[in-house]
């Protein structure tokens, strides 16, 4: 018994064993540094859970080269292993196009920073707060509360607007005033709304001028700048219609409907009946 | 009624436009404002003993969505080169209702403002910031606050070795100091110092007070962090 396990012991190659050893302990042991080093280097650019997850990922990978080394090295054919790896491989890179995809289009997200969480934005047709970005998809919870899953494949190729990528927000509107009114009073009207609410910011100043002489109105164009935090620009805007539209009413100046001049070729003959009944008088009493 | 001025109230005081009522319970005082015979605030405060009206940082109205106050001088000021010159200029500040318990504990009611709110972007759209705005004269001798304003001394110093226009200061609310004489409506800062470094930067230090017999105000809970001295940077704005 013993005899057989010495002949057995005697038949190992040692160095081979020693070799791989060597392999697999230098191997984990860059695999680890590299994990680090990776990891300080991408966190000072991406979020800390992505940058995980991306470490991870890379020591995985690497883990399995090393073992891939390490059966190379004390001898194990792995042909085998390759042909099945490379049919796997293929077949995974089908499977996971999509997937891949996202993935990639997340790290590219994540890197350039086109919005963040909280911003407001346009993707595509969709319009909302972003509310959760991961790797693979960002999450909108649009103005109605609806929550949409955008793919980041998707969001990569769609012109994106962010709502909050500046500090502060222009707001337009048009004012049409009667071509009877006095311009320049409606003018200082609307100019002392705009001076009297907090956040119509004083520089830049606001504008206020006439803006077209249209068919009905002589049209104001108002612009005013906001300060882009916690949805201002669109409350403010919705108080400005509201504060000129009363202030415009309480000096006396009409707002016009739109007013139509209808020109004929030929006069017209125009006929008058009267609306009463044939039988019955202006005043309404009956001939008979 | 309540004498005039920053400082403990108990009954009745009128703040500019506003009139201000409290009443003392046993357990609770209830307090209100009114303005032009509509309240706009009312509040029943528990366990508290005593009300206190105080200068506050204007950064809270409408909302808290700045910490800075900008300050637009009604005429520029050109310093030569190695130059200094120092200054008064008023900064808007609000007032603030404080109520506090047996323990001295305190909290912040009511904050109103008795002048107009503005804000104004310090720099450019995509990255400059919006702060509190308000336009001062510039004065070379110390004159008295009124209600709703602060008297600032700011020290200009020109470090470049060229003229130098400077039109604005910004200041931030977490690096100033509010003091105020009670029964007065006078607040004051600390003194600034605008340290013209180039063109395109100037660092703003926060100096000690420049005023005797002056109370500071004590900062409410969680609005500045916890430290002493700080400066903050104009890079916008130079000439």
């Amino acid at each position: 018994m013993l005899e057989s396990i010495v002949s057995y012991m005697s038949g190992i190659d040692w160095i081979l064993i020693a070799k791989a050893v060597a392999v697999a302990v230098a191997g984990l042991t860059i695999s680890w540094l590299l994990r680090l080093i990776l990891f300080k280097v991408l966190v000072r650019a991406l979020p800390v859970k992505l940058v995980r997850m991306i470490t991870r990922i890379i020591y995985y990978v690497l883990v399995f080269l090393v073992l891939v080394s390490v059966l190379g090295t004390i001898g194990i054919d792995l042909t085998g292993l390759v042909v099945a790896g490379g049919v796997v491989g293929i077949i995974l890179g089908f499977a996971l196009q999509n997937t891949v995809a996202n993935l990639f289009s997340g790290l590219f997200l994540q890197w350039e920073k086109p919005f963040k969480i909280g911003n407001g934005v346009k993707i595509g047709g969709i319009e909302g707060i972003v509310i959760d970005q991961s790797i693979l998809s960002t999450r909108i919870r649009g103005y109605d509360g609806v929550i949409h899953r955008v793919p980041n494949y998707t969001i990569f190729q769609s012109e994106i607007t962010n709502y909050h990528g500046s500090v502060a927000r222009r707001v337009d509107f048009r004012i049409g005033i009667a071509y009877r009114e006095d311009a320049e009073k409606a003018y200082n009207v609307i100019k002392a709304v705009l001076d009297q609410h907090p956040y119509v910011l004083a520089d830049p100043p606001p504008d206020v001028f006439v803006v077209e002489l249209a068919s009905s109105s002589v049209d104001i164009m108002v612009r005013a700048w906001i300060p882009n935090v916690d949805g201002l620009p669109w409350k403010a805007r919705m108080e400005l219609l509201w504060l000129i539209k009363k202030a415009i009413d309480e000096a006396g100046i009409e707002i016009p409907f739109i007013q139509t001049d209808i020109w004929f070729r030929t006069p017209l003959k125009i006929e008058a009946t009267s609306l009463c009944n044939k039988d019955e008088n202006v005043d309404g009493s009956s001939s008979k | 009624m309540s004498e005039d001025g920053y400082g403990f109230f108990e009954d009745k005081i009128v703040v500019g436009s506003y009139k201000i009522e409290c009443s003392l319970h046993e357990d609770y005082i209830h307090y209100s404002r009114a303005k032009e015979s509509s309240v706009e605030r009312s509040k029943i405060i528990k366990n508290a003993e005593k009300l206190e009206l105080l200068p506050i940082y204007p950064v809270f109205l409408p909302l808290a969505i700045t910490k800075y106050v900008i300050v637009y001088f009604t005429e520029a000021l050109n310093i030569p080169p190695s130059g200094n010159a120092t200054i008064y200029i008023k900064i808007p500040v609000d007032i603030s209702v404080y109520a506090y318990d047996a323990n001295d504990n305190f909290t912040v009611i009511d904050v109103f403002a008795v002048s107009s709110v503005k804000y104004a972007l310090y720099g450019p759209i995509e990255e400059g910031i919006i702060a509190r705005y308000y336009k001062s004269e510039v004065f070379l001798d110390p004159v008295d606050p009124k209600l709703g304003e602060a008297l600032a001394r700011i020290k200009i110093v020109n470090k470049t070795d060229s003229w130098v226009e400077i039109g604005k200061v910004l200041l931030d609310s977490q690096l100033l100091r509010l003091h105020y004489k009670p029964r007065t409506w006078e607040a004051y800062t600390q003194e600034i110092a605008v340290n013209i470094l180039a063109r395109d930067k100037a660092i703003v230090n926060y100096l000690d007070k420049f005023v005797k017999n002056v109370v500071e105000i004590r900062d409410p809970e969680g609005f500045k962090p916890p430290r002493l001295r700080g400066s903050n940077e104009m890079i916008w704005g130079l000439r």
